[in-house]
């Protein structure tokens, strides 16, 4: 029993970070044909990470060490409540959505909090902006998942993808497609892809939160996007895409995080607070029309 | 002078295999000294397309693995390439662009510039011309690449060997600039 | 048993006036038996729910004014965590009043502030609560300002909206007593909601009179400014109570009197308008309470001071507990409840954690600070699992209060009030991480080198609150229980839940679970950290510069600290709307400029026009008493 719950969870701890980085590479080479030119190849970021894994680091005191292995634990304990097709890790919490939304942040704080205690500024504005980017983007996203908890009458991503089951048309990014562009918006904000990418900014904070990050510091970095990517095209592939059998499951990941490379390939970036105001206009009203829709 | 031989420092066991890792997916660090920086943005961009061999531009030394010299280095700027030199992370490498970190190139008797990084900082590779066109750049990395494969581009190494050779000479040239800024102060 | 209790407090307070000023540590150590001794009372009596005693006081005209106690669910429930915290508070002042210049009166008047807290949970009647309620208003006025001119200011501020509040709500307890002849509480609602069928107005003025009281104490829109005067000048120690414990009062009389009265009318709704299935009036109290939440984090966002931060942010999770409780439904009272409790914990962790900083470092602003964490770890573990729990990240207990909050809005959907939670509990994450980030992470300044982490005595506190907040997070059924004790006393449904699961309609979370899961991530994270290449701990001067020395152009650590004006773009969002309020606000103080100069004019130059308009408001009110009565 023990044993497991122990395989299940390595089998989606791995499987979470392998695909992510998968996801990574397919993406850097999409967005290089998007450039016209070719970049590596597709398993570039597990080259990448094998190095980073492989340099000396640096840290500045224990605080940071704790705070970039927390961040990454968070990100891995989330995607262990993520239903990863039809498997899911403990089968009675089938992906309670409050429960992802909250535990994602930890992820989220223990990141800011390692990098924090590296002690740069360029580190600290890095993370409140990625913060107040984060009360922009929750916003949209929370008013989805509202609506979907509504029409649902139950806040699992299971039952969620159940009643999408049948025919493509019953998917929730058919029946709610205003929802689903807004939820998508948010997911670029949540990915810090352009033009949300105030947060990195590499010309102008000397990429932000990862500036005193190096070797298997970086290396986690790197792992917790990965991970990042899988679960939050994850959380929007099971509320709008129907979930789906494994191979099914990946395609619609892979498809959700192409969608939004392509619309970072070819955009600017936004000030943090402007992107804020964004967020806070255009796809909340989105989803809110779409939420009223549904109460009237 | 240099006080070990290159084979004794060479990468063995399982740094080997490490070591095909690292050639693999070489981060620059985006430091632009001297006049070569501008043939860097055609190198990465589309028409050479660096990234075909998993490099790139990084934002900070912490991040990076190869230190790019893009040419004449003056002393002031010497400071700065030693001071981020040592906060890069191991292993780390140096590349010399153009002729002028060699002899000096065209500014040979100029006061204020160096003219032998080789001095000052290990330098693995130095790539020829004045300035190097992106095929002479993209041909330097890929020997790069061969040398660190084979375990042989062990610049840092060295440097942490010799510290006190490269200490010296780099005192030497820097107590030149003190009195300039006490009196700036 | 319950006025011998309080009896001995007052006794003992008045023994320990004589205790000298040297000894002054024996003081506290009498308040700290004195707390644990009532403690152990309160623990024995959670059995004995129902179990009432009667004081006389005195008879006058037939009148009889007498103290009654009774020991509810509710009451027990609250009383028991707060008496549970004060205890551990008082242990924290041991040490810390013993080195500062601390007046004999502060610890005479904690024993009051104890004595009221179980006077204020157990009372059976409006007039005993109404004698707690103001002696915990005056003692705490003494507490919170001992003679220092700013937090004089501060306190009076507080007090004169706590007087207010105090005298609307007697107010209210008069018009019930003329009504029903009695003091009673339970008569009391059930007169007001017979009275919303008979005398709708009436019956609304009346609640609105409660209401007033309940809010100003529990620092409500548009009284949530007070905590930031008053939670921030008072001493350290005090702080924690304020904020942990005693702005709990004012949702406790929410519980007593206006949640049974609006369960009532939502049972036999032909009285009122419905909304929601709940009655309007509820509804509009929830969005009260949602808005607070709001401006509240907006308002923490933007403040440097870290006590001011912390009251705001005590202001916003009051602002969630009120709409939860409001909503009516068993998970919402559970839930606001619940809420209450865990930041009653949590809040306590984060007040004394700042409160070991500060006898420290002696500063409040926060971009003075910064770098603590690695001189004082224990108090940063506090404070950090303090935020993690405030900002509701599982596997601690602010998760599992807000987890049943947001079942209760989700399932009997208020989608707006949701929303607007969400956005204060992401914006909780905004201010939560600038004061980790400014008070303990950063840079260290050089004034603060030779640091020492406080005392054994004030670190014994802070662990014990760590394992309560992780305890009751992990297993929060040992809270849950007997908050389903208080829902059978509303005759609501009990929740379904184990100790470590709850179960609700939508969904159900296994606590130890998710807790487990995270150990687990946290121990797979670990081996791949040991995985790579050993780390070396470098300067934090040895940092990233831009290739510049920071010795040469003159950087100290204390330079290198990003923290004042950390959110400056974001807060600039708001400009707007600020200019106009201001401008709101500056045209009201010229029109009340006017008006007063206006009746200056005509009442002080002649007193007969005085005369006849006091004649004439007398002759109003007499006339409104006849057609009322």
């Amino acid at each position: 029993m023990v044993n497991n719950y122990i395989l299940r969870f390595l089998f989606a701890a791995f499987l979470s970070i392998i695909l992510g980085l998968l996801y990574m590479g397919i993406g850097r080479k999409y967005i290089a044909r998007i450039r016209r030119c070719y970049a590596g190849p597709f398993y570039q970021s597990y080259i990448d990470v094998i190095k980073l894994f492989s340099k000396k680091s640096i840290s500045h005191n224990w605080i940071m060490d704790f705070g970039v292995m927390m961040g990454f634990a968070g990100i891995i304990a989330t995607v262990i409540f993520l239903p990863i097709g039809p498997f899911t890790v403990f089968p009675d919490m089938k992906g309670n959505l409050i429960v992802i939304m909250y535990f994602m942040t930890i992820g989220y704080l223990g990141m800011a909090m390692g990098v924090a205690a590296s002690g740069n500024p360029n580190a600290t504005i890095g993370i409140a902006r990625a913060l107040a980017l984060m009360v922009g983007y929750e916003i949209p996203f929370a008013l989805a998942v509202i609506l979907l908890v509504f029409v649902n009458k139950s806040s699992l991503l299971a039952d969620i993808i159940t009643t999408q089951q049948g025919s493509i048309f019953h998917w929730n990014a058919f029946r709610y497609p205003f929802a689903f562009v807004g939820s998508l918006i948010a997911l670029q904000g949540m990915l810090g892809e352009q033009p949300f990418d105030a947060m990195i900014a590499p010309a102008e904070i000397a990429s932000g939160p990862m500036v005193e990050l190096s070797g298997k510091f970086l290396g986690f970095g790197f792992l917790q996007h990965g991970a990042q990517i899988f679960l939050e095209t994850g959380i929007i592939a099971a509320m709008f895409l129907g979930g789906g059998t494994f191979l099914g499951f990946f395609t619609k990941q892979l498809f959700l995080y192409l969608v939004t490379l392509s619309i970072a390939a070819v955009f600017p970036r936004y000030r943090f607070e402007d992107a804020v105001k964004f967020f806070w206009i255009i796809p909340t009203s989105l989803v809110l029309i779409q939420l009223l829709i549904f109460l009237i | 002078m240099l006080l070990t031989s290159t084979k004794d420092l060479k990468d063995k066991g399982f740094e080997e295999i490490l070591n095909f890792f690292r050639k693999k997916s070489l981060w620059m660090l985006h430091y632009c000294t001297g006049c070569g920086a501008v043939e860097l943005p055609p190198t990465m961009t589309s028409r050479w397309d660096m990234e075909r061999f998993g490099m790139g531009p990084m934002a900070t030394p912490r991040q990076a693995d190869l230190l790019l010299i893009t040419g004449y280095l003056s002393v002031k700027s010497l400071k700065r390439v030693i001071y981020t030199y040592e906060q890069m992370q191991e292993p780390k490498w140096v590349i010399a662009f153009g002729s002028c970190p060699i002899n000096g190139g065209i500014y040979y008797d100029s006061y204020s510039v160096i003219n032998r990084l080789a001095l000052y900082l290990p330098v693995d590779l130095s790539i020829e011309g004045c300035m190097p066109r992106p095929e002479a750049i993209i041909d330097g990395f890929t020997k790069l690449m061969k040398q660190i494969e084979k375990g042989e581009a062990i610049g840092y190494k060295k440097y942490k060997e010799n510290y006190e050779w490269y200490k010296k000479n780099q005192r030497e040239v820097l107590e030149r600039t003190t009195p300039v800024l006490e009196q700036e102060e | 048993m319950i006025g011998k209790i309080l009896l001995s407090g007052v006794l003992i307070s008045f023994l320990s006036l004589f205790v000298r000023k040297k000894f002054n540590y024996f003081r506290w150590i009498l308040f700290s038996i004195y707390t644990l001794l009532t403690l152990f009372f309160v623990y024995i009596w959670k059995n004995d729910f129902y179990f009432s005693e009667n004081y006389k006081i005195l008879s006058l005209y037939g009148l009889n004014f007498s103290l009654n106690f009774k020991i509810t669910p509710l009451g027990w429930l609250f009383s028991f965590f707060t008496t549970l915290l004060t205890f551990l508070i008082s242990i924290f002042s041991i040490q810390k009043n013993q080195e500062e210049e601390s007046e004999k009166i502060i610890s005479f008047f904690w024993f009051y502030l104890i004595i009221s807290n179980i006077g204020i949970f157990f009372a059976s009647d409006f007039l005993t609560l109404f004698v707690f309620w103001e002696l915990m208003t005056f003692s705490s006025y003494f507490v919170i300002s001992p003679g220092w001119m700013k937090s004089f200011r501060a306190v009076n501020y507080y007090f004169v909206l706590s007087t207010i509040g105090a005298f609307f709500m007697l107010l209210g307890i008069g018009f019930l007593y003329a009504g029903t002849k009695e003091f009673s509480i339970e008569t009391g609602y059930l007169y007001l909601f017979t009275l919303f069928s008979k005398n709708p107005l009436l019956a609304v003025l009346i609640t609105l009179t409660f209401i007033l009281g309940f809010f100003t104490k529990s620092a409500l829109i548009p009284f949530h400014i007070w905590p930031a005067q008053a939670h921030a000048e008072a001493p350290d120690d005090f702080s924690a109570f304020l904020s942990g414990i005693m702005i709990k009062y004012g949702l406790f009389g929410n519980l007593l009197f206006l949640v049974p009265l609006f369960l009532l009318i939502k049972e036999y709704p032909a009285t009122q308008i419905i909304t929601n299935k709940i009655p309007l009036f509820s509804h509009i109290l929830a969005w009260v309470g949602a808005i607070t939440s709001v401006v509240a984090t907006f308002l923490a966002i933007e403040s440097n001071d870290m006590k001011k931060l912390a009251a705001y942010s005590t202001v916003a999770n009051i602002g969630y507990a009120t709409t939860a409780m409001f909503t009516l439904s068993s998970y919402g009272i559970a839930g606001g409840i619940f809420q209450i409790v865990t930041h009653a914990i949590f809040k306590t962790a984060i007040f004394l954690s700042l409160a070991a900083v500060k006898y420290r470092t002696h500063e409040r602003e926060m971009h003075k600070l910064g770098g603590l964490a690695y001189k004082m770890p224990v108090t940063f573990l506090t404070f950090l699992l303090g935020i993690i729990a405030a900002a509701g990240i599982p596997p601690l207990n602010g998760y599992a209060s807000k987890w049943m909050i947001y079942q209760s809005l989700l399932a009997y959907r208020f989608p707006f009030l949701t929303v607007m939670i969400f956005l204060s509990s992401t914006g909780a994450f905004m201010y939560l991480f600038r004061a980790l980030h400014s008070i303990f992470l950063g840079q260290l300044p050089e004034k603060f080198d030779d640091i020492k982490e406080v005392p054994i005595l004030m670190q014994i506190p802070m662990y014990i609150l760590m394992g309560l907040m992780l305890l009751t997070g992990v297993y929060p059924g040992i809270v849950l229980k007997p908050i389903n004790s208080v829902l059978q006393f509303y005759n609501l449904q009990p929740l379904k839940l184990t100790y470590t699961t709850m179960f609700s309609t939508l969904s159900s979370v296994d606590s130890l679970k998710v807790f487990l899961t995270f150990a687990g991530s946290f121990a797979f994270a670990f081996i791949l950290y040991l995985l790579g290449k050993p780390r070396k701990h470098v300067q934090p001067l040895d940092n990233y510069t831009a290739g510049q020395d920071p010795k040469e152009f003159g950087l100290t650590r204390e330079l290198y600290h990003f923290a004042l004006k950390f959110y400056e773009p974001f807060e600039h969002m708001f400009d707007s709307y600020r200019t106009d309020t201001k401008e709101f606000y500056d045209s009201f103080e010229r029109k009340v400029n006017e008006i007063g100069k206006f009746l200056k004019e005509t009442l002080s130059g002649n007193i007969r026009n005085s005369v006849y308009i006091f004649i004439f408001g007398l002759v109003i009110i007499i006339l409104y008493g006849w057609l009322v009565w």
